[in-house]
């Protein structure tokens, strides 16, 4: 799993609605991304509408 | 308008526009090679989609040599339900042409599911398991090429693709690296012949120009040998015989060209840009243009490899987003007489209702492909079912079950 959920996260949920894996779920103070669940298809980060999903895939 | 949108000439038929679906195996077909319902789900979707053409995935007209399991194929037992898939998708949109790509996978057919064949003593690294045949076989080939093309136009295909493209068979007769002298190896006449008989041998056996006769062809192949070298040692790109290629098809009756590059099993990235490659597209527009001068105008040329481009927000340099979507490049290449239209793969399995949208001004609502490129890992495992695994649950679960069973794909190559 290469993608995380920042700070900037709003709660909005958009990102669980879109993820087909349901590998997003509500945390503490913002949305989370289970890595064991996660596989990587992007549609987050796609759809996220202020940003705040960010990859730390290595180059 | 955008020019994507407007419609093109094929010969005597019309495209009612200029964005088509490319032929991408789904390896969904029931165990006789017949559609099956998902293979009707995509295709339904492709045809309510609004695409000016539909290429069907690579049928074979033969089942001994095949890439991938639950492949489509084009015998006479196929008939009675091709005729029924074609009328059933023309009564769902009677005005987009439907293109039957007809496909020998020679030395890159799954070992798991079919044997395979080569045409050099000295096999390509990695297909030593293959069978060396001659023109015995091959001649029987082209025969198998042209009742394929006879049973497309039987069952209500507009046209056929008669594939020379990605490392399958009619790519390794054509590239450099079949070297032995046979005859259809060693110099470029007997290479290129292989081609030519399956032309003649088609337009023969149809003769009516309202069906549509092309390729989709690799312009250069990306490794030593490969199609668009300069020799069967030489990675270094002469385009010399792919251009005597175009120039001889349409002497030979080809009404069009969907044009790509690489082969997936040996030069994926080339063949399909990916998100760590994006780059690569442009090479493919120097490709268009060399396809574009080398044909009359009134064969026309269609590009490919453009999914990465999507809305032009993706990772891509020194450009602005907005000058980098799919919609900016396919209108302004058109504009520019680099190429006639353009043809989607991934971005298809993403949203088959891409032109639909388009020409609607509903591009917000299009489904962008996230250039993850599951499906086509799916592809590489060549028996799962294959589809977008981003935006549908089946094939999201899929990849999570292969990932499961068989463990993390680790080398992009069947």
């Amino acid at each position: 799993m290469a993608r995380f959920i920042t700070d900037a996260c709003v709660n909005c949920g958009t990102c669980i609605k879109w993820c087909l894996q349901e590998a997003i779920h509500e945390g503490e103070s913002h949305m989370e991304i289970n890595p064991d669940e996660c596989v990587d298809c992007r549609v987050c980060e796609e759809h996220c509408p202020v940003g705040a999903i960010e990859n730390n895939e290595k180059i | 308008m955008n020019n994507l949108l407007k419609p093109m000439q094929i010969g005597p038929r019309t495209a009612v526009n200029r964005i088509a679906i490319n032929a991408m195996e789904a390896s969904d077909a029931l165990p006789n090679g017949d559609p099956s319902e998902a293979t009707y789900k995509r295709y339904e979707g492709y045809f309510k989609g609004g695409a000016g053409i539909v290429v069907l995935e690579a049928i074979t007209p033969q089942y001994e040599h095949i890439a991938r399991a639950n492949q489509l194929s084009i015998k006479e037992h196929n008939v009675p339900a091709l005729k029924k898939f074609v009328a059933h998708l023309k009564s769902l949109n009677p005005d987009t042409l439907i293109f039957f790509q007809i496909t020998h996978s020679g030395e890159i057919s799954s070992n798991r599911c079919s044997t395979r064949i080569r045409v050099t003593e000295e096999p390509l690294p990695g297909y030593e398991d293959a069978e060396l045949v001659r023109e015995d076989v091959i001649d029987g080939v082209i025969q198998d090429y042209i009742n394929g093309a006879k049973l497309a136009y039987e069952v209500g295909a507009d046209g056929v693709d008669l594939k020379l493209c990605h490392g399958y068979l009619g790519c390794q007769i054509l590239r450099p690296y079949n070297k032995d002298n046979w005859k259809y190896g060693g110099a470029w006449e007997n290479r290129r012949q292989f081609a030519v008989n399956i032309y003649d041998g088609v337009r023969k056996a149809v003769p009516d120009e309202n069906f549509i006769i092309g390729s989709k062809i690799s312009v250069y192949e990306g490794f030593p040998g490969g199609v668009g070298t300069a020799g069967p040692d030489s990675a270094c790109m002469d385009l010399t015989e792919t251009i005597d290629l175009l120039k001889t098809l349409e002497e030979h009756g080809c009404q069009y060209i969907i044009q790509s590059a690489g082969s997936p099993s040996h030069t994926l990235d080339l063949a399909h840009p990916d998100i760590r490659t994006p780059d690569y597209a442009y090479i493919h527009f120097y490709f268009q243009k060399v396809c574009r001068e080398a044909l009359s105008k009134n064969v026309p040329v269609i590009g490919s490899a453009c999914s990465i481009f999507r809305d032009g927000r993706k990772e891509f340099y020194a450009v602005k987003p907005e000058k980098n979507s799919f919609a900016f490049w396919g209108n302004k290449n058109i504009e520019d007489g680099i190429v006639d239209a353009y043809a989607i793969g991934r971005q298809a399995f993403a949203d088959p209702y891409l032109p639909k949208k388009m020409k609607e001004g509903r591009e917000k609502e299009i489904k962008w492909c996230t250039l993850c490129d599951h499906c086509v890992e799916l592809l590489i495992r060549q028996d799962y079912n294959v589809g977008c695994c981003t935006y549908d649950k089946k094939y999201a679960m899929l990849y999570k079950d292969a990932n499961e069973k068989r463990g993390v794909i680790t080398q992009k190559h069947t």
